[in-house]
C-alpha cells in the first residue's frame, strides 16, 4: 500500500464521529480538575512551609519556655531552616516557569524540570525525616525514655524513610527517567 | 477573558474539531477508561489555553500541540493513574458504527510506534506541513524529515506483510 492510500483511509474517518461527548458532564469535570488538581507541586510545597514554620515555632517556643536539651532546640532549628529553604526553592522555581517555548520540546523540557524538582524534593525530604528521625532518638535517649519509646521511634521513622524512598525512587525518579526518554526520542 | 466568551469559544472548537481529538485520543489509548481520562485531560489543557490563543497559528495546529503535549505528559504519568479512580461517569460514548477495518489497522500499527514517532505521524496523515510540524515539536525540519522517511518506511513494510495490502 503506498502512503497515499493511506491518507485516504485515514481521511475516511473525518466524515464520521467515532464519540459522543456528554458535552454537560465534560464541563463539570473541567471545573472540577481545575479547581483540585490546578498545581499539586505548588500545594505540597505551600503545606511543607507551613507544616515546618508551625511545627518548628511551637517546638522552639516550648523549649524556651521548659529549658529543653540541644537535640530538642536543634528539631526547631531544622524545621524552620527547612521551611525557608523551601521557600527559596518554591521562588527560584516560580521563576523559571516561563522560560520553556511553546512546542513539544519545550513541554517536556518543562515537565522535565518539574520531575527534577520534585524529585530533588522529595530526595531532600527523605534527609529531612531521618534527621528529624535521629533528633527524635537522640532527645528521646537524652530524657532517659524507656527502651520500648526508642524503639517505637526507630521503627516509625524507618517506614516512614522505606516509604519515602519507595515513593522517591518508584514515582518521581522513574517519571523524570520516562520524560527524559521521550526528549531523547524527539530529539534524536 | 470572561468566563462565558471562554466556554463559547470551548464549545465551538468541540463542535469543530472533536474529530482531530478523538483521533489523538485513540493513537494513544488501549481502554475506553484510558480514553476518556485523556479525551478529559486533553479538555482541561484546551480550556486552559483559551485564553493565550491569539490567532498566530491555526485553531487545528493550536489543539493539536495542545493535545498532543498533554497524551505525551499524560503517557509519562501512565503508573500513577493505576491507582486512581476511574469509576466515574464516562464523558465519551463510543458511536455503534460499523467496523472500518482499515482504520482499526492504521490506528494498530500507529500505536505500535514510540511516542514520538505518534505525534509525528498523526500531523503526517492529517497533511501538516514540515515546517508546520517543526514548528509543533520544537525540533529542525531535517530531524522532522528523519523521522518521518522512517515511519513512511515501517508503515509501507507493515502494508506488505499485512493482508490489508489487497484491500
Amino acid at each position: 500500500m503506498k502512503f497515499e492510500e493511506m491518507r485516504t483511509i485515514w481521511d475516511e474517518q473525518n466524515k464520521q464521529h467515532l464519540f459522543v461527548v456528554d458535552e454537560k458532564l465534560l464541563q463539570q469535570n473541567i471545573e472540577g480538575k481545575k479547581r483540585s488538581s490546578s498545581n499539586l507541586v505548588s500545594r505540597i510545597e505551600i503545606m511543607l512551609i507551613v507544616v515546618n514554620i508551625f511545627s518548628g515555632s511551637i517546638v522552639l517556643g516550648l523549649n524556651i519556655q521548659h529549658a529543653a536539651n540541644l537535640f530538642n532546640n536543634a528539631m526547631g532549628i531544622l524545621m524552620l531552616a527547612t521551611a525557608m529553604y523551601l521557600y527559596f526553592k518554591r521562588s527560584s522555581r516560580l521563576k523559571s516557569e516561563n522560560r520553556f517555548d511553546r512546542t513539544m520540546l519545550g513541554d517536556l523540557d518543562h515537565a522535565i524540570a518539574n520531575a527534577t524538582y520534585q524529585a530533588r524534593l522529595s530526595y531532600g525530604m527523605l534527609f529531612y525525616v531521618m534527621a528529624i528521625g535521629i533528633l527524635m532518638f537522640l532527645n528521646a535517649m537524652a530524657e532517659n525514655k524507656s527502651f520500648t519509646i526508642l524503639l517505637a521511634i526507630t521503627v516509625l521513622f524507618a517506614i516512614t524513610i522505606y516509604l519515602a524512598s519507595w515513593e522517591h525512587r518508584g514515582w518521581h525518579v522513574a517519571r523524570k527517567k520516562r520524560l527524559e526518554a521521550m526528549r531523547a526520542k524527539l530529539v534524536e | 477573558m470572561k468566563d462565558s466568551d471562554q466556554r463559547d469559544v470551548f464549545k465551538e472548537w468541540l463542535n469543530s474539531h472533536s474529530a482531530l481529538l478523538f483521533k489523538i485520543v485513540r493513537a494513544y489509548t488501549i481502554t475506553a477508561d484510558d480514553r476518556d481520562d485523556l479525551f478529559q485531560e486533553i479538555s482541561l489543557q484546551v480550556w486552559r489555553s483559551i485564553p493565550n490563543f491569539r490567532h498566530e497559528a491555526a485553531v487545528t495546529t493550536w489543539l493539536y500541540r495542545i493535545a498532543l503535549n498533554t497524551a505525551l505528559r499524560w503517557k509519562s504519568n501512565e503508573k500513577k493513574r493505576v491507582t486512581e479512580d476511574l469509576a466515574s461517569m464516562p464523558v465519551l460514548q463510543a458511536e455503534s458504527k460499523p467496523q472500518n477495518e482499515r482504520i482499526d489497522w492504521l490506528y494498530d500499527e500507529i500505536s505500535k510506534l514510540n511516542e514520538i514517532d505518534r505525534s509525528l505521524c498523526l500531523l503526517l496523515l492529517d497533511d501538516f506541513s514540515y515546517r508546520d510540524m517543526a514548528d509543533i515539536l520544537g525540533v529542525s525540519e531535517s530531524n522532522v524529515a528523519i523521522k518521518i522517511h522512517r515511519i513512511k518506511k515501517y508503515l509501507i513494510e507493515q502494508s506488505k506483510k499485512s493482508q490489508h495490502y489487497e484491500i
